[in-house]
């Protein structure tokens, strides 16, 4: 038996690895591990006040911190029986949008792109191609912008609130938004057609799963079209060998990400991004997961155009920038969001004073992890032996890549 | 300078918001030529943590047994170390239980789930190793990344910060979160950098820069929570957040409450 070490992961965010058990000759199982030590983010806001509570959820992750504050202020809106208007929850998806735009254009032109032109890094990349580096670091900053106007930070910000938010954003701001969206939106439209060239890897997806709205939502949904709860249908254990979680939907390993979401939502794409859609539909429907690239593509086509539609719908109307009072009471509630990288759930039950009296939270990755497992085991079977050791772990690697994944959630090199 | 300055980002258990926060600076381009990358898994594809170093950020809490190892083997190899972040400098939020029995908690999330790794309660790197130069936040400001590293590649040392948000938010001109609002913001004791940045968004300060040190008066703030009503488990919890190892909060908060009023 020989068993080989993939650790860490490279260009992924996060500390994690990979076994591959080999018998024979022959591929075994494939075991992905994570390294990152526990943090324990659900008792961290037990007995606390619910006000606080989402700028410590934003603490789990860097990268996804707002779809985090998000998934947190709408578990807690719904627990409390509070509805905000319109114009909130349209600046809350801003935010989500602005969220996907940055942690798209790292992971496509920074992390992924390096693969798909044959360089170890964007550093190197960048001396021959230094124009697509250049493009994908203009779109990922103004991902940024939004997430500093509507978040209060690039990373960690505090802005976004139960009942509304600290500062709502003036109108040179969202002018600034919309003018931008739409100058990016060309740059943004050939890295589709750079991404549409990635070939098949993994594991080919059976289920997928994502929020019935396209960022948000109350309920979960899969291909039957049922909403559901993530409690009816979607079991988790611990493992041995990692510090996350693995999950199943009815028995099944599922997908979440943005395949899923645009296999399962492509109705409710803008018009540019549908185009595209309908262009490479049967890729994507191959299901398999290395075109989840591809997927982001579409959907970085797709936030440029929302977030200046919902610039100018906000423009149109004015902001009035008024919060939902908010009187504590007991309840429960879960709040689903889309993170660029997946569905994330904080589910909450609320005392009669106001504080947390439980929290659980489920994160993209640990969603993926059994279908990442999946992916890299059928990659690996399929290629042991056939290819070089090099190639091997570089296609691994980019398994692996693809799913985003967010180790804390996923940017680190193969060394053996 | 005709030789490149050597440096490490290392990473322990953390959320990597540091080490992005310094990848997405544009100044950080200009640099390149002056500095040598030997040790960064975001960013640069032959890394080795094995390498010496000029200066070494670490990020992260030391929150496993192989990160306890980890910190030791990059102090031996490093002249200068930086420790970067709320989690590094001070055990970040995931320490804020650290009185807690540790297995009861492993318990609580993970059941009786056993794993190869050896966990443990989140510390600061300074309970293992000397570190030279802290950079405050959660995540750091990018101008204190741009501060520390500009200051260190031309050779001199940079300052420590020894004054609290107030200063900051006073001279922005932002109306008085704590007085005026009267909500609980930890401004008056937070080590300060960060522009007053969430009382300028109307926020109050959750002091993610942690206390301010040797003049952090916890004791005051504490006495004008209190008149604000709130209890002392309320006022620990908010301010352990950001400073769950600080060796004076408990005893300074109490004294407000033992002499009563």
């Amino acid at each position: 038996m020989v068993n080989i070490e993939i650790e860490p992961f490279t260009r992924v965010e996060g500390n994690g690895g990979a076994e591959i058990i080999v018998e024979n000759g022959e591929v075994k199982d494939v075991k992905l591990k994570i390294f990152e030590g526990p943090r324990f983010f659900e008792l961290l806001t037990l007995g606390r006040h619910y006000w606080d509570v989402p700028d410590l959820e934003a603490r789990i992750c860097a990268i996804c911190y707002l779809s985090h504050s998000v998934a947190s202020v709408l578990g807690i809106e719904r627990a409390l029986g509070v509805n905000v208007p319109e114009e909130i929850m349209l600046l809350r998806e801003l935010g989500l949008l602005g969220e996907l735009i940055e942690s798209h254009a790292l992971h496509l032109y920074l992390l992924v792109a390096p693969d798909l032109f044959g360089y170890a890094d964007a550093i190197r990349m960048a001396s021959k191609h230094g124009e697509v580096v250049k493009e994908g670091i203009t779109i990922k900053a103004f991902g940024n912008y939004i997430r500093e106007i509507l978040g209060g930070r690039e990373i960690h910000g505090i802005n976004i609130k139960p009942g509304g938010f600290g500062r709502y954003p003036t109108v040179e701001e969202l002018e600034r938004i919309e003018r931008q969206s739409e100058a990016l939106l060309r740059p943004a439209r050939r890295a589709v057609n750079i991404f549409a060239e990635q070939e098949p890897l993994g594991a080919t997806v059976q289920h997928y799963i994502a929020t019935n709205g396209y960022l948000y939502g109350d309920k979960l949904i899969a291909e039957e079209g049922e909403k559901f709860d993530y409690l009816e249908h979607v079991e988790e254990k611990t493992l041995p060998y990692s510090f996350a979680k693995q999950s199943r939907y009815k028995g099944n390993i599922f997908m979440v990400g943005a395949l899923s979401r645009v296999m399962l939502k492509h109705d409710m794409l803008t018009p540019m991004a549908k185009h595209f859609y309908e262009e490479h539909k049967e890729k994507l429907a191959s299901g398999y997961i290395s075109f989840n690239n591809l997927a982001q593509a579409i959907e970085l086509v797709y936030a440029l155009e929302k977030a200046k539609e919902v610039a100018k719908t906000l423009l149109d109307k004015g902001i009035e920038g008024e919060n939902v009072p908010i009187e504590p009471q007991e309840g429960e509630g879960i709040g689903y969001a889309e993170a660029p990288r997946g569905v994330l759930v904080h589910h909450y039950r609320i005392d009669e004073r106001g504080n947390i009296a439980y929290s659980n939270i489920i994160t993209p990755t640990a969603f993926n992890h059994a279908i990442m497992e999946l992916s890299l085991y059928e990659e690996a079977k399929k290629r042991y032996g056939d290819s070089d050791e090099v190639t091997f772990l570089q296609k691994l690697e980019e398994t692996v890549r693809a799913f985003d994944p967010c180790i804390s959630c996923s940017v680190h090199v193969v060394r053996l | 300078m005709s030789e490149k300055v050597r440096v490490g980002f290392y990473a322990l258990t953390s959320c990597y918001g540091c080490q992005l926060q310094m990848a997405m600076m544009d100044e950080i381009l200009h640099l390149l030529d002056k500095v040598g990358i030997e040790c960064w898994f975001m960013v640069e594809r032959n890394s080795e943590e094995d390498r010496e170093v000029d200066i070494a950020f670490i990020e992260g809490s030391v929150s496993t047994q192989e990160e306890i190892e980890l910190v030791k083997k990059i102090r031996e190899k490093a002249k200068i170390v930086i420790a970067v972040g709320s989690c590094a400098i001070h055990g970040g939020v995931q320490s804020w239980d650290k009185d807690k029995e540790f297995n009861e908690l492993w318990k609580t999330v993970y059941g009786d789930a056993h794993v190869k790794f050896e966990p443990k309660m989140a510390e600061p790197v300074e309970k293992y190793i000397k570190v030279d130069y802290k950079l405050y936040g959660c995540p750091p400001e990018k101008k204190d990344f741009l501060y520390a590293l500009g200051t260190l590649l031309i050779g001199s040392w940079p300052e420590d910060i020894d004054y609290p948000v107030c200063v900051e938010c006073r001279l922005r001109g932002n109306p008085c979160i704590l007085i005026e609002k009267g909500e609980p913001c930890l401004g008056p004791i937070t080590t300060a950098g960060c522009d007053a940045r969430c009382p300028s968004y109307g926020i109050p300060c959750i002091g993610c820069r942690g206390a301010v040190k040797d003049v952090a008066w916890f004791d005051s703030l504490a006495l004008e929570f209190k008149r604000k009503g709130l209890t002392k488990e309320e006022i620990l919890e908010r301010v352990k957040i950001f400073n769950a190892y600080n060796p004076k909060l408990e005893e300074m908060v109490n004294k407000i409450f033992k002499e009563g009023e």
